[in-house]
């Protein structure tokens, strides 16, 4: 063989994974949401679900991702430096994609499941819509301060988002919609508070 | 190339560090081993009894180098005694003559051939069955021999075997890397039925290669790292046996060999220990303060579980009190470096409760449930999980491996069983403190696909249960939950409650509700 370096290029190569993950987690939303487990063997995992009915057991493997990479001999030895890391920025972008793809998928099926998920059928997003997304999701909030926790996550394109930020800020002028937000969170942290009570053995 | 491994290994082993190996080439070869001298030391001149393939007993002394006229003389007691004094064991029919035989790993003088041949007229009166000699040559022979076709096939498992022998030294065992190995000559990534014949067959190598690999260990006296191999080894065994559903008579001595091998390291290490005048402390003094704490908990744990496997099994056992001196003084040294430590402290626990001390087995015990309800329950990385080892974990938490990027918030594997232990305890009052905090937390477990796969050190096929718990929960389910059998484990680990405390300690994953139930039920009736 030609003369090589593996130790280092090992050590170099586990770095650039870690970058990878990263700039996935920043491209894509739902790889930095939620819990993460790694799992050390198997190839299947179970959890439970809460649904109207009490709770379900998921049973699920793992989902394939791939993300093809092309390198031409010519271009290896110029790879470093700021274009290793565009390229590696390229490969971050198609990962995400794939893995917001995923994202969309499982929670769509999971709120359909647990009889949360709301279609607005195409229609543009009212007061109406917004209170009854926020009725359907179940609130966690911070003991200390009494507010949500987290304050909610919504995952739009960055032009729904900007648009939605927008109507907010409209929507925050008007008194008697937010009366009905504030009693909607009322609502909501009794709910939590019934819930935290629960946090105890019983006879 | 196995000849050479085994004759540079034979040439530097002591007649202790052989004997297991021994009994193993014995026992393929058809002899059926009874008897070996606890301890490594002699009884009547005898290191190990066995009944051969004909039926007529057969009684071995084992010795190390060269034996030359002056070490003959100066073991002419003892040989005597091997060769006159009859085999007393229930096993053997008194009066049977037996056959002796002296064995070496050296060479044997001509003189001393002399003095043999001379010997046996005298000695026919009291045993007509002469002394027998096996020299280092014709072990080597017989020990390549009962390896048969049972040996690493690819260059890369032979390059393993090679590194394993070199690297086995100062620190923890590679077990991945080891059980890897072994799982290269067992019949245990194949999908075929593999008949008993060749199962034992690969067993025995199995039983020899260990030998070989924890030969550097027991050279630096790496007691730990020798107890973890032999306990690795039994396991791949029992995996092995239990995926082709071999019966016992192929694999059962084997099996025992290894945890022979396991106890004697852990013996070792008590006695270690026993006279250690530096309060454990050890190397460099910069840099030991960083890692005594683990030292501690490790100690605390090994010697523990030594104590209760011989409780376990209804042996004396004169270390007990010693066992028992350590936990009180150094108990408060231990430290929580993961989920691996779990196993480890659980066993210091259930070593204290034989000692009446049960308000500090359970506090040791409520202690690690708040540690990990406290770090897992909130934000920040967690407690690494039991698949990091001690060493792996340290490096973790101090940034030593600044490219892992794993968290274990939100869920713990050692969580669930600890609790049942304090529920079988009675302690409502101390778990009803925490369940607030325990329900922040999922109870997680991996199940093994199939029973074998229970004694892999990683499994192909399973899954990762997740359940969060219940909220509010009845202390009357939980006591039942609790004091149910450990219907989730393996029969071949059910049979063996005292493998199961090594089983625990070695393979901290494994270390379960299941697992627990199994160890603390067979205590308890041991009680």
């Amino acid at each position: 063989m030609l003369p090589d370096f593996p130790r280092s290029r090992k050590e170099i190569s586990e770095k650039l994974r870690l970058h990878l993950r990263l700039r996935v987690q920043a491209k894509s939303p739902f790889a930095a949401l939620g819990r993460q487990f790694t799992q050390h063997e198997g190839k299947i995992f179970s959890y439970e679900q809460i649904i109207d009915e009490g709770k379900r057991i998921v049973e699920e493997g793992f989902e394939e991702m791939r993300a093809p990479v092309q390198f031409q001999f010519e271009e290896i030895p110029d790879l470093v430096g700021e274009v290793l890391f565009q390229k590696l920025d390229a490969i971050a972008d198609d990962i995400a994609k794939q893995t917001s793809r995923l994202g969309y998928r499982r929670l769509d099926e999971a709120t359909r499941l647990a009889g949360t998920a709301i279609d607005a059928g195409g229609q543009p997003f009212t007061q109406e819509l917004f209170l009854k997304s926020e009725e359907a999701r179940q609130m966690d909030f911070d003991p200390l301060t009494g507010k949500p926790d987290p304050e909610g996550v919504y995952i739009a394109h960055p032009n729904t988002a900007e648009w939605m930020h927008r109507l907010w800020q409209e929507w925050e002028k008007d008194g008697a919609f937010m009366k009905r937000v504030a009693e909607l969170r009322a609502k909501k942290y009794e709910d939590w508070r019934d819930r935290e009570s629960r946090r105890k053995l019983v006879d | 190339m196995i000849e050479r491994v085994v004759e540079n290994w034979l040439t530097s082993a002591n007649e202790r560090q052989y004997q297991i190996p021994f009994c193993q080439v014995l026992a393929s070869e058809g002899e059926t081993v009874i008897y070996i001298s606890p301890h490594g030391a002699l009884e009547q001149g005898k290191d190990v009894i066995t009944i051969g393939a004909d039926k007529v007993p057969c009684a071995y002394q084992l010795k190390a180098g060269k034996i030359n006229l002056k070490a003959w003389r100066d073991n002419k007691g003892e040989i005597d005694e091997l060769v006159e004094l009859p085999i007393a064991h229930p096993s053997i029919r008194s009066r049977q003559a037996h056959r002796p035989y002296f064995v070496t790993n050296g060479a044997v003088a001509d003189t001393v051939l002399h003095r043999i041949e001379s010997a046996n007229k005298v000695w026919k009166k009291h045993n007509p069955k002469p002394l027998r000699l096996i020299q280092g040559s014709e072990l080597v022979a017989r020990f390549v021999k009962a390896h048969g076709s049972f040996l690493p096939r690819e260059t890369r498992d032979f390059s393993s075997l090679l590194q394993l022998i070199i690297n086995g030294g100062r620190g923890p065992l590679d077990k991945q890397r080891f059980s890897s190995f072994l799982e290269s000559v067992l019949p245990i990534r194949v999908s075929n039925h593999v008949v008993p014949l060749d199962v034992g067959r690969s067993i025995s190598s199995v039983v020899l290669l260990t030998s070989y690999i924890v030969q550097g260990c027991e050279r630096e006296k790496n007691h730990w790292a020798v107890f973890e191999a032999w306990i690795v080894a039994e396991s791949c065994i029992l995996g092995a046996a239990s995926k082709h559903g071999t019966p016992a008579k192929w694999w059962a001595k084997s099996s025992e060999l290894c945890e022979l091998g396991a106890v004697r390291a852990l013996e070792s290490l008590c006695e270690e220990c026993a006279g250690n005048q530096t309060l454990f402390t050890q190397g460099d003094p910069f840099t030991d303060g960083g890692f005594y704490p683990l030292r501690i908990t490790i100690l605390a744990g090994t010697l523990s579980a030594l104590s209760l496997y011989h409780r376990l099994r209804s042996e004396k056992w004169e270390r007990d009190s010693f066992v028992q001196d350590f936990l009180m003084d150094y108990m408060k040294r231990i430290q929580v470096w993961g989920e691996s430590a779990a196993p480890y402290l659980t066993m210091a626990a259930l070593e204290l409760e034989q000692h009446g001390a049960h308000s500090s087995s359970e506090g040791l015990i409520g202690q690690l449930v708040k540690t990990i309800v406290v770090l897992n329950g909130s934000k920040g990385r967690g407690l690494p999980n039991p698949y990091y080892e001690p060493e792996d974990a340290v490096r973790l938490l101090s940034g030593m491996d600044p490219t892992n990027p794993e968290v274990f918030t939100g869920h713990s594997y050692a969580l669930e069983p600890l609790v049942e232990f304090l529920a079988r305890r009675l302690r409502r009052r101390m778990l009803a403190h925490f369940w607030e905090k325990i329900t922040r937390v999922q109870f997680t477990w991996f199940r093994p696909g199939e029973d074998w796969e229970w004694f892999r050190w990683r499994a192909e096929r399973g899954s990762l249960d997740h359940r969060m718990p219940n909220t509010p929960q009845s202390w009357g389910d939980l006591l039942d939950a609790a004091e149910n059998g450990p219907t989730g484990v393996p029969e071949l680990l059910k049979d063996r409650p005292s493998f199961a405390l090594f089983f625990g300690l070695v393979f901290p994953h494994r270390f379960g509700v299941e697992l627990l139930r199994l160890i603390d039920r067979a205590i308890r009736q041991s009680s």
